[in-house]
């Protein structure tokens, strides 16, 4: 294979008038006296070719197919990693269905924990926090309910844990924003004026336009948000997450983009979507594919998932499959805003799967997790430390 | 689960520039023996998924270039030997084209082709544009008419895509050749 590798690089170099040395020109002679070489040599030479080659490259689709490369390899990827977890998940899986069971038995002998004695931390409740266009906040409540004016007319109205901004039918003189922070432990939901529906995740915010007046529908965001975009072909939703650039053309999807994660993780339901990194220009997104943006090496990867697990929290259910102690907890300490320490940093690797309601206290969570043995708990006021 | 796609390892290039470097001529080089573009864009993708492979377990690879030729030729031989057991007439067919000769031929003529476009990718596009004009034969009078150009902005152009490919990619591809020896 070297050799002939050697002749297309000598022939390169003729067509393009560079100079070759000695050897080279010795070994291209060589070659151009066997058989039908000579013939070769000139065709390539005479340079018509390369159109026709060129036209005939057009029709083949080098991105189309890279993702379609890459979407194989972390498919049969996902398979063995799946495969090394049924070990794990045949010793978990019963041990919770088995607790499941002895639950109510559990409730009448508290003392026999360490958990169950602990005073009950608080489980998720709506709260947010609304910063207006001059700089003014408001605190949002399961209470307060009421409705605010914007600098624009903009009407907005709150009510039970969700805010909702009304199309104006006044053209706006400048485009205004509002920012929704939603604090650890709390949730939010928001209808903006176009009618796409966002549901915020504890310890996460969205900034986004009073009212969509350009040609088209921009939002900034950090933490776990799940959209329904409204769907509008002649302006185009798109959303900048900490450096993963997502473009909706209708549909409904979740990104998790917390600052302090690595990776930025987009899952799609429904519809379409375009995510556009530095590195890549537009992936074009299926359904229950999930693209996970490492924002350290830019490295970009597609899994298969079964996408509706990904967004059960905005159900309120907290769901992990087979996922490391590390990663469950850390979304247990922003859902129900506790600090979390480890006896031995050997534990943060164990893999658990859990389904539970989210609205339940910390310890019924914690309690299942002890169930399988593999590791217990200690909890002291807002701290959780995780032993063996 | 990470994946290597953007780190750097064949000689500077990532994984997904070799990609886009050599799918298009790949398939290509595919379709003159297997003569179906599905089947030749299978077969290149299935040859790149066994190199990400090889690239995630770490397996040595010193020549690319050779690998992938050297895959694509085996994933075509295999490909007939396939339609051989279906069908018997394009099975005698592809005997005759499976032959050492015509994989050497064409992956020099892919290859030279293939070094050439990508050198004449990195020009302005319009540029490129004269360029193509000038391939179809046309004098840089009537490239001036077609594009609504000054005679001077295009023979300025044809200068220019000199110097680049002189100096910047240190590759004068064949171009000057058309561009500079057919100069009216």
């Amino acid at each position: 294979m070297k050799e002939q590798f050697k002749i297309a690089d000598i022939i390169t170099k003729c067509i393009q008038e560079k100079e070759l040395s000695a050897d080279e020109m010795q070994y291209i002679g060589n070659w151009r006296k066997q058989s039908n070489n000579n013939n070769t040599y000139k065709e390539l030479l005479n340079g018509n070719g390369l159109e026709v080659f060129q036209q005939g490259i057009k029709k083949y689709d080098s991105n189309a197919a890279l993702q379609n490369v890459l979407r194989k390899s972390s498919a049969s990827r996902f398979n063995r990693v799946r495969l090394s977890f049924q070990k794990i998940a045949a010793v978990v899986i019963p041990a919770i269905i088995i607790l499941g069971a002895s639950f109510l038995l559990w409730d009448s002998t508290p003392e026999q924990t360490t958990i169950a004695k602990s005073e009950e931390i608080k489980p998720v409740s709506n709260k947010a926090i609304l910063l207006l266009d001059n700089g003014q906040s408001v605190q949002l409540g399961d209470i307060e309910q009421g409705v605010i004016s914007e600098s624009d007319g903009t009407l907005i109205s709150n009510d039970k844990g969700l805010i909702k901004y009304d199309q104006s039918n006044k053209i706006a003189q400048k485009t205004i924003y509002n920012t929704i922070k939603v604090p650890r432990g709390g949730e939010y939901q928001l209808v903006l004026a176009d009618g796409t529906k966002v549901w915020l995740n504890s310890d996460s915010e969205i900034k986004y336009p009073v009212q969509f007046t350009g040609n088209t529908r921009e939002v900034w965001i950090s933490g776990e948000l799940y959209f329904d975009v409204h769907p509008d072909k002649n302006k185009p939703f798109k959303i900048s997450a900490n450096g993963v650039g997502i473009e909706v053309l209708g549909t409904e999807f979740n990104v998790e983009a917390y600052k302090e994660d690595q990776d930025i993780i987009t899952t799609l339901i429904e519809g379409s979507v375009k995510v556009t990194t530095e590195s890549n220009k537009g992936l074009i997104m299926k359904p229950n594919d999930q693209v996970v943006f490492n924002r350290t090496d830019q490295s970009i990867e597609i899994n298969q998932v079964n996408a509706r697990n990904m967004s059960l929290w905005k159900d309120g259910v907290f769901y992990a499959d087979a996922e490391p102690l590390s990663e469950i907890m850390e979304r247990l300490a922003r859902w129900y805003n506790v600090d979390v320490s480890y006896d031995s940093p050997m534990l943060k690797t164990k893999r658990f799967s859990i389904e539970v309601k989210r609205y339940e206290d910390i310890s019924k969570v914690l309690h299942i997790l002890a169930a399988t043995q593999k590791v217990d708990f200690d909890v002291e006021g807002n701290k959780v430390i995780v032993m063996k | 689960m990470k994946s290597i796609n953007h780190k750097r390892i064949f000689e500077g290039s990532t994984y997904e520039d070799v990609f886009h470097k050599y799918y298009g001529a790949l398939v290509s080089y595919a379709v003159r023996f297997v003569s179906d573009d599905q089947a030749s864009e299978d077969l290149v993708q299935d040859v790149f998924l066994r190199l990400l492979n090889k690239i995630r377990n770490n397996e040595e690879l010193n020549d690319v270039r050779s690998y992938l030729y050297r895959s694509v030729k085996n994933q075509c031989i295999n490909y007939n030997k396939h339609m051989l057991v279906r069908d018997k007439y394009e099975a005698d067919n592809a005997d005759g084209i499976d032959n050492e000769d015509n994989y050497i031929d064409a992956a020099i003529r892919t290859e030279v082709y293939r070094q050439l476009n990508e050198a004449l990718k990195k020009l302005p596009p319009q540029t490129q544009k004269i360029f193509r004009l000038v391939l179809d034969g046309l004098t840089s009078k009537e490239i001036a008419e077609d594009l609504q150009l000054s005679v001077e902005t295009v023979k300025t152009q044809r200068k220019r895509a000199k110097m680049m490919l002189k100096q910047h990619l240190g590759n004068v591809t064949y171009v000057l050749a058309i561009l500079f020896n057919y100069i009216p």
